[in-house]
């Protein structure tokens, strides 16, 4: 049984609740409401397809920085030193 | 493969293997506060140590990530913070949010424009956000906490982080638009009027 929302968002509303919508930050009643009005607002679907762009930017942008491996042997040498926990 | 230990969470091994996996998060949001990297490792040094002097009063089933940033920013408030100048926030007010989206919004639907930005020059454009900015924005967009996490370990309400999130997207965004312009990736408003 497929629910249809009680109400969808209108595009002030969708806008503001993007960013959320994009991080799966919002209910899942919320979340319909949302995904209903951007199926059917085109103004709304390229807002959305641009702001997904920018967070894939830069999740791909960042994520590839990793702690060094001189960094990561020292730390672990550190905590070898450590005193046992108690 | 020795069993998993559960009785005694309280052990080494524990320690490494539910703290080490966040090495590279730590890492990642070290340098952004402290927009060095050096200073980065020494930070995540100093929180891994603390973490391990007080894995004993981390509760097993808790959010490990949450509980190592905590330290992690508290740590960077107590001694990095005042050891350096504050960046200068950009001011919101000069940078128009929707530059970007007005320029390449319509035309780019594969996001093709982000990926010429060279990544040197997003590292500095978060780095130029202003501190209570540039956290929320570093761990919501780039570690993916949750509001609720971010709101527990900032102690700030949840509305705030959303604000605070808003208008570092929007800062963010601004600058890039300035960069972008400035390589020619897209022209400024005035010709494209024309
Ligand atoms: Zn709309």
């Amino acid at each position: 049984m497929t629910k249809v929302p009680s109400t969808v968002v209108d595009c002030d509303e969708a806008l503001e609740l993007l960013h959320e919508y994009l991080k799966q930050q919002l209910t899942p009643e919320l979340v319909e409401r949302v995904r209903a009005h951007i199926e059917m607002c085109r103004p709304c679907l390229s807002h959305s397809r641009f702001e997904a762009n920018y967070l894939r930017m830069l999740e791909h942008k960042l994520k590839s920085i990793t702690c060094p491996t001189e960094s990561r042997e020292r730390i672990l040498t550190a905590l070898h030193g450590e005193p046992p926990l108690s | 493969m020795p069993p998993i230990e559960t009785a005694d969470q309280s052990t080494p091994e524990s320690f490494e293997r539910e703290a080490l996996p966040h090495l590279d998060t730590c890492f990642r949001v070290a340098c952004r506060l402290t927009g060095d990297p050096s200073r980065a490792e020494d930070l995540v040094q100093e929180t891994m140590l603390k973490a391990f002097r007080a894995w004993h009063r981390f509760r097993p089933g808790t959010n490990a990530r949450g509980w190592l940033l905590t330290i992690l920013r508290n740590s960077f408030i107590n001694q990095y913070r005042k050891q350096k100048r504050e960046p200068i926030g950009v001011d919101i007010d000069a940078v128009d949010p929707m530059a970007i989206y007005r320029r390449v919004g319509q035309t780019d639907p594969e996001g093709e424009f982000f990926g010429k930005l060279i990544d040197r020059k997003v590292l500095d454009a978060i780095d130029k956000l202003a501190i209570e900015f540039r956290e929320v924005l570093v761990l919501s967009d780039i570690e993916d906490l949750s509001y609720a996490e971010i709101s527990s370990m900032l102690q700030i309400p949840i509305g705030t982080v959303k604000s605070r999130l808003f208008r570092a997207r929007r800062q963010l965004q601004g600058q890039l638009y300035d960069h972008a312009v400035a390589m020619g990736y897209i022209s400024p408003r005035e010709r494209q009027l024309q």
